[in-house]
């Protein structure tokens, strides 16, 4: 199937809207983002 | 005492409309309770609490503080824990839920990495495919594929997933190559139940986008065993790139 592209999904981190996002959970977020894209697996 | 304990001493008090559940809860007398409320009161110029018996109900002032006074405290908490925090380095606890594959494959060994580098922190990771309502299993942070139709979610991209067509060199042999989607109409596709649409493929090329309703006999919720299934022989996957890894080195992938 040379030329076709597989179908690609979004990856998200999701958090309740409408509190204050603690910092430790936006800085796992944070490093998440980051971490992902060494590991290869995108 | 000072307003923040008498905001604290008054909102558990309108929670519970008594002044003893006040006197559990912050560990003061019920005679130090009343003094504090006629405090706030004092402090405000306004009279929050109607006295029936024994049991307190509020005014209209009473009501509209207890709207809002709550969550300011959270936010209080929330504020005094993070400056805490920023000097002493992050601690309690995390928890997370994440896709079973996704989460076998990466996340908890993205979460370990974490951890090493906040050793006062502990994380509790759930995995799990069903949908998972964070506010009522008390999840601080979930990681989704696809998009989230949520209203009460925020969500931060941190990625996105190339999904690979797989088969094994000896399917490949017996069956031949698919050239194009609509090839893989002749082919034994492994239903992957997880995903949105499961039989329905999209690819796109050009620009252009293009789908195929595949046939097959096989089907599973997980999409590292489908392409399990397909470096067996047992027919074509489609699955995204970090569930095919597992299985590269048995399977062939396209596109």
């Amino acid at each position: 199937m040379e030329g076709f592209e597989g179908e690609s999904s979004r990856l998200s981190a999701v958090y309740l809207e409408g509190r204050t996002l603690p910092r430790k959970v936006r800085a796992l977020i944070n490093f998440a983002a980051e971490d992902i894209h060494s590991a290869d697996i995108l | 005492m000072d307003i923040v304990d008498e905001l604290k001493a008054f909102v558990a008090t309108a929670q519970t409309g008594f002044f003893t559940a006040v006197a559990d809860q912050l560990g003061v007398s019920n005679r130090l309770t009343s003094k504090y409320m006629a405090e706030l009161e004092t402090h405000l110029g306004v009279r929050l609490f109607q006295r029936i018996t024994r049991r307190v109900g509020l005014t209209p002032e009473g009501e509209d503080l207890l709207a809002r006074a709550p969550a300011l405290l959270d936010d209080l908490d929330e504020l005094l824990n993070d400056v805490a925090e920023s000097s002493h380095g992050f601690s309690g606890v995390i928890r997370i839920s994440a896709p079973v594959t996704f989460g076998e494959i990466y996340v908890g060994a993205m979460l370990g990495r974490f951890a090493g580098l906040n050793p006062d922190l502990t994380l509790d990771l759930r995995l799990n495919d069903r949908y998972v309502d964070l506010a009522t299993e008390g999840i601080d942070l979930a990681f989704r594929v696809g998009e989230s139709d949520m209203l009460s979610l925020k969500a931060r991209k941190i990625g996105t997933f190339r999904s690979l067509v797989v088969a094994s060199p000896a399917y490949v042999e017996q069956n031949g190559v698919p050239e194009t989607p609509d090839d893989l109409l002749k082919h034994s596709c492994i239903v992957n139940t997880n995903r949105h649409s499961p039989r329905r493929w999209v690819f796109r090329r050009d620009g252009h986008e293009s789908s195929v309703n595949v046939e097959g006999r096989l089907q599973v919720n997980s999409a590292r065993a489908a392409a399990g299934l397909a470096a067996d022989g047992l027919g074509i996957a489609n699955a995204p790139r970090f569930a095919v890894r597992e299985v590269s080195p048995r399977a062939r992938s396209s596109p």
